[in-house]
């Protein structure tokens, strides 16, 4: 029963990190429906410009977290600027949002392995704080009691911004319909490009988190990691962001518990999840059923 | 990675492959003349002596993680059979994927199976990060053993830091573990001193295990009579078994396997100015005694 309990909450903690890995590209998808598939690469280069932070200039490594969101909201801009209005005017804007933001990730991953090499890099788990803590008797690593906490607060401002602000309001008319948002005089392009910027960022706090979370980092794991944030989003319900806080917790207690009991088959967990879901309820978790008139 | 597609093609195009480190024990067969491991035993007769120190210590209750490939699932199969030949049946057997990076939950499972020894076999990535959750989760084994620490101390010791490394078990490997007495080529301290100079970096195993491969390579060339691949081939066999190099007794098998090697159990014990290590098993050539329990 102790192992029970410690999957669990290790399972939810884990959850929360992935449902941050995750809510940037469901939030990039709801707004300009295209598939940021550089997402994992993203989340990458955050994790390096942690490490950069920690042992080239001797800091703690969640102090990159402000300078990262500046860098990247710019990064989002840019990218958003330079393609997506182009993209959008396109045949097949999602099909060809698929290839290119697949080239980026190649782009990104080369030009990682020149900056940083091949070779692992990682973070001592101390410098977000030694030892463990006693949750419920079990006792976490107190590394990831901080990164969920982050995580959860960078989430709690996604819904914040989302439901309580007036841009937020804007980003949401425009998920549900571009059009009718633009024909009550919302700046489609205007909120898009900020909702990139931010969807960026919040890929970058995920990098920040991921050594704490995911173990050592090295310029190839954005691929893995654009796969399971695709997988949490599918879970939770492509184009709603909140329904991948969701996605994300089962992900992370499904994982926990294939860990504790069917260590082998871990990988699967994922993968498993999603044919599930596809299969029981292909519009997601948190999805609603589309209404064709 | 790279021996796993290098071996095939060699064999395709009959042409010799000096490998040098690639040891995964599927490598090696009778049908295929066309390889020459150097440095390093095959993977599956790594544990051997590991295996003979838990046997010889009385310890009983053993955990086993490894990495779900060849190279490690070897490590696991060998020890687990030797260990179940002295009629201990390990408490914890389980392989994990070899992309695995956080090892938390897995340790706290496996630290209710009360073991006396954790063993973990992984690629390099896997040793840090098991190194780094084990210190994270704060739990406690009398003996944690991982594989390259004792290969590539630098790397592990960079990413881990010193303390998770305090009085865990190891292979160690040249330059950990030192020949001086060599009738080929430099000895360790003599490639220690002029390598150190020469590129300004330290030396680690794999520095060692390219500069043996040369002296292999040297060696077949001056040997062998004509040059042709089977020729080559041929000329090690005159020499094998008799050549120590700094990376020991240079010796293979009808394989092309490297049997000469062999790898014994080291510990690092902390000093007051970080760790040492010690070859604590087998006694004849220990530099030091086991410190088992680990504090």
């Amino acid at each position: 029963m102790e192992l029970f309990f410690y999957a669990l909450i290790s399972g939810i903690l884990y959850g929360i990190f992935f449902a941050l890995v995750g809510i940037g590209l469901n939030l990039i998808f709801g707004v300009m429906r295209m598939v940021n598939l550089a997402h994992g690469d993203f989340i990458m280069l955050g994790a390096f410009g942690a490490w950069l932070a920690y042992s080239k200039l001797n800091m703690n490594p969640l102090l990159a977290i402000p300078i990262e969101i500046f860098i990247f909201m710019i990064i989002g801009f840019g990218v958003y600027y330079a393609f997506v209005p182009r993209l959008s005017k396109s045949r097949d804007p999602e099909m060809l949002s698929f290839i290119l933001f697949f080239g980026i990730a190649q782009i990104i991953e080369a030009l990682a392995i020149f900056a940083f090499g091949n070779n692992q890099k990682s973070i001592p788990f101390s410098t977000l704080g030694k030892g463990s803590i006693s949750i419920l008797s079990q006792s976490i690593p107190f590394s990831w009691v901080v990164s969920a906490a982050i995580s959860l607060l960078m989430i709690g401002f996604v819904y914040y911004y989302l439901y309580f602000t007036r841009t937020g309001y804007a980003t949401r008319a425009i998920m549900s319909s571009p059009e009718e948002a633009s024909s009550v005089g919302i700046d489609v392009s205007k909120i898009s490009a900020f909702a990139m910027g931010i969807g960026l960022s919040l890929a970058a706090i995920a990098g920040v988190l991921a050594p704490f979370m995911i173990g050592s980092i090295d310029p190839s794991i954005g691929a893995s990691l654009t796969t399971t944030s695709f997988a949490i989003v599918v879970i939770g319900s492509l184009g709603k962001p909140i329904g991948t806080i969701l996605g994300g917790i089962i992900y992370g207690l499904a994982m926990m518990f294939m860990q504790t009991y069917l260590a082998s088959w871990t990988n699967l967990v994922p993968y498993v999840i999603l044919i599930l879901i596809l299969l029981v309820k292909p519009s997601g978790l948190l999805g609603k059923k589309v209404r064709n008139a | 990675m790279l021996t796993s597609v290098a071996v095939p093609i060699a064999q395709e195009h009959k042409m010799l492959l000096f490998d040098p480190t690639g040891t995964s024990a599927k490598f090696f067969s009778p049908h295929n003349p066309y390889l020459v491991l150097t440095s390093l035993p095959t993977s599956g007769v790594w544990p051997t002596v590991l295996a003979d120190f838990l046997i010889s210590h009385k310890i009983n209750k053993v955990a086993v993680i490894y990495s779900a490939n060849d190279f490690n699932q070897s490590q696991a199969e060998t020890l687990k059979s030797k260990l179940e030949a002295a009629k201990i049946k390990p408490v914890y057997y389980h392989a994990v994927p070899t992309d695995t990076s956080n090892y938390t939950v897995l340790i706290r499972t496996i630290e209710a199976t009360h073991p006396k020894a954790l063993i973990e076999f992984g690629y390099p990535t896997n040793d840090i990060a098991f190194l780094q959750n084990l210190q994270a989760s704060g739990a406690k084994f009398n003996m944690v053993f991982t594989i390259f620490p004792g290969q590539q101390l630098a790397l592990i010791e960079k990413n881990v830091g010193t303390k998770a490394l305090e009085y865990t078990y190891t292979y160690p490997t040249p330059p950990l573990l030192v020949y001086n007495k060599v009738n080929y080529g430099m000895p360790m301290s003599e490639f220690e001193k002029i390598y150190t100079q020469t590129t300004k970096r330290p030396v680690d195993f794999l520095t060692v295990a390219g500069y043996n491969a040369g002296l292999i390579i040297q060696k077949t060339l001056a040997t062998s009579k004509e040059f042709n691949q089977l020729a080559l081939r041929n000329a090690i066999n005159t020499f094998s078994g008799k050549l120590f190099t700094l990376n020991g007794l240079f010796k293979i098998n009808n394989e092309g396997a490297q049997i000469g090697e062999f790898l014994p159990v080291g510990q690092f014990q902390p000093t007051k100015t970080g760790i040492v290590l010690h070859v604590v098993y087998p006694q004849n050539i220990a530099t030091g005694k086991p410190i088992y329990p680990a504090p």
